[in-house]
């Protein structure tokens, strides 16, 4: 039998090594297990479990909501609903100073609890609101930064699509971790609009005030009725329907599907050519996303068998390492990955380790659940290949790498202050499940 | 049947299926609210409903897997590109291509020996109707080989596009 840290480094390196050599991450989980079912699970019935476990592990009712979530964000984007939603939080904030970059922050965390996609929100925001911040004189880290920072917080506030993935892959409940990312992300908003505010006031030319067409409280009103009303129904099918134990999350998301169209359809917005379009780009993103689920589903069960998982749990207890220690070392490990791969395949690496590391020091899977979202949604936005950056460099056009990853530093170092809040307060975290029996 | 109509067959074929999933996927919310509504009423959900829902996942997944292979949606880091120069990273994604469709081809192959073992055994699956287990493994070996077949595809365009480029550099004065 192979020594754990072997088993460990030989699986671990094999598949971040085929990563590196740019085979597909759902092909390189697969040679990886390939590989892995040779030596740990004696060849041919073993290659055989492989691929009836592949074809079963889809077959999970709790990753539903993933490809809903997904086509929720994608009906708001295609039938113009997401635009309004700005546009009214525009009016709202009037001629203040930094006034787009609150837009985007308002804005950007409506949209993220109405969408599951992190990069889907900074890819419309960077696309509609950058062009006008550019325009009106608005520096880097007013413009930039506000867009690719909120947009992280899909993966936070619920419905999130990677809450989903992380609920079913570590086996906790989907509805308490979704709940529970909720103040967490409120939290990193309102942060957010805070930095913004001291920007502005240190230094006021970053972001030159807008004269615009002042409006009347009564009209403010009635644009907050007729837009923003019909989203508060759209957040209670989906969340709300969650938290008062009436759906299950499959089912909210199916419902925040149809209450999307039908917000759409109350706006004359709604046609055959923006559903085609909403469902053809769902399915586009969930089929890489499955892939991906379906390759790496016997990756975890390799690394249990091969003794790797229990044996890195044992060492790290044995070597006497401080909670904190271990949780920053986790946290570590998911910014480096995530500054290189993307969310599922981070998610698929870490958590058969991290889980029952976590849970051998006491650790709320629920509040560890939320830890992982967050270290996940910084590293999106890590230099020098986190996926934010550059879904947001191909709206900026005449921006560097360098430039990007400069202009979001001051609000990732928010979301690492927030991650050292919630460490320090668990309670931030868990309350809101804890009001429903979680 | 000349080679172009070949292709465009093909890539109708490839097309027609990513279209199937997509369509799947707009019936898992029809499905699914259907669901909720008969449980909640005096109406009773048919009995295949729930085992159609499930299977929407793996269906749909395997239905759209060889168009995204097509439009290179199949995520990859790319952290080696800014490492190399412009040709030696077309031989490499090359050469990732035929990797791909060789991995997609040996879990296609074990595939179809679970297939026909599970049609020899007569194995079903206990859900809301009994589903024979084949199936699953029918999935299988069509999207992983479609697939294996657009990465052939690619790393075949790829050769011939290297080709081209070596033909013009040595044709062109220097």
């Amino acid at each position: 039998m192979m020594p754990w840290y072997l088993a460990f480094i030989l699986m671990i390196g094999m598949v971040l090594s085929l990563m590196v050599a740019r085979i597909p991450v759902a092909f390189a989980f697969l040679l990886a297990n390939i590989i892995g079912v040779y030596i740990f699970m004696g060849g041919h019935f073993g290659m055989l479990q492989l691929t009836a476990n592949a074809s079963e592990s889809l077959m999970n009712y709790s990753l539903l909501p993933i490809p809903l979530f997904l086509l929720m964000g994608e009906l708001f984007f295609h039938t113009g609903v997401a635009e309004r939603v700005f546009m009214v939080v525009d009016k709202l904030l009037g001629g203040s100073r930094g006034r787009l970059s609150y837009v985007a922050i308002g804005g950007g965390t409506i949209f993220s609890a109405l969408s599951g996609s992190s990069l889907g929100n900074v890819a419309m925001m960077g696309s509609t609101m950058y062009p006008e911040m550019k325009k009106n004189g608005y520096s880097d880290v007013l413009s930039i930064g506000p867009i690719i920072a909120t947009g992280g917080l899909a993966a936070i506030i619920p419905p999130s699509g990677l809450a989903v993935v992380l609920g079913s892959l570590a086996g906790l409940d989907v509805g308490y971790l979704l709940l529970a990312g909720l103040t967490p992300g409120l939290m990193l908003a309102a942060t957010y609009a805070l930095l913004v505010f001291g920007i502005t006031r240190v230094k006021p030319d970053t972001a030159p005030i807008v004269e615009v067409t002042k409006i009347a409280f009564g009209e403010k009103m009635k644009l907050v009725a007729i837009n923003l009303l019909p989203m508060v129904f759209i957040i209670f099918m989906v969340v709300g329907l969650i938290i008062l134990g009436i759906a299950t999350p499959t089912e909210a998301a199916a419902f925040g599907v149809v209450s999307v169209m039908i917000v759409a359809a109350g706006f004359r917005q709604l046609t055959m050519s923006s559903i085609w379009k909403a469902l053809t780009n769902a399915m586009r993103i969930s089929g890489m996303i499955f892939l991906i689920i379906l390759a790496s589903t016997t990756f975890s069960q390799i690394l249990s068998i091969s003794g790797a998982t229990r044996g890195l749990v044992d060492w790290v207890v044995n070597i006497d390492a401080s909670i904190a220690l271990v949780l920053l070392a986790m946290g570590l490990v998911l910014l480096v990955l995530g500054a290189f791969l993307e969310p599922v395949g981070i998610m698929m690496l870490t958590i058969p380790v991290f889980f029952p590391l976590a849970t051998s020091f006491g650790v709320d899977p629920l509040w560890m659940g939320v830890f992982i979202l967050m270290w996940i949604e910084l590293g999106l936005a890590t230099p020098p290949f986190g996926l934010a950056l550059y879904v947001m460099l191909a709206a900026t056009k005449d921006k560097s790498i360098i430039d990007v990853s400069i202009a979001v530093a001051p609000y990732l170092l928010c979301t690492v202050l927030l991650i050292v809040l919630i460490s320090i307060f668990p309670e931030i975290v868990l309350f809101l499940p804890s009001l429903i029996g979680g | 049947m000349s080679k172009n109509s070949i292709g465009s067959a093909w890539s109708l074929f490839i097309k027609f299926c990513f279209s199937v999933a997509a369509v799947y996927l707009g019936l898992i919310v029809v499905g699914t609210i259907w669901d909720v509504i008969a449980r909640n009423s005096a109406f009773d959900a048919p009995d295949w409903l729930g085992t159609f829902v499930e299977f929407g996942l793996p269906i749909a997944t395997m239905l759209a897997a060889p168009q995204l292979v097509r439009e290179r949606r199949h995520v990859s880091m790319e952290i080696i590109d800014m490492a190399l120069k412009p040709r030696p990273l077309r031989i490499l994604i090359i050469l990732t291509d035929i990797a791909a469709a060789a991995i997609a081809l040996f879990i296609a192959y074990y595939a179809t020996s679970g297939l026909i073992e599970a049609v020899e055994r007569n194995e079903v699956l206990r859900l809301a109707i009994d589903v024979p287990k084949w199936i699953f493994f029918a999935l299988l070996v069509i999207g992983f080989t479609l697939s294996a077949i657009e990465f052939m595809r690619h790393a075949w365009m790829g050769v011939f596009n290297l080709n081209i480029e070596t033909t013009n550099n040595e044709g062109s004065p220097s």
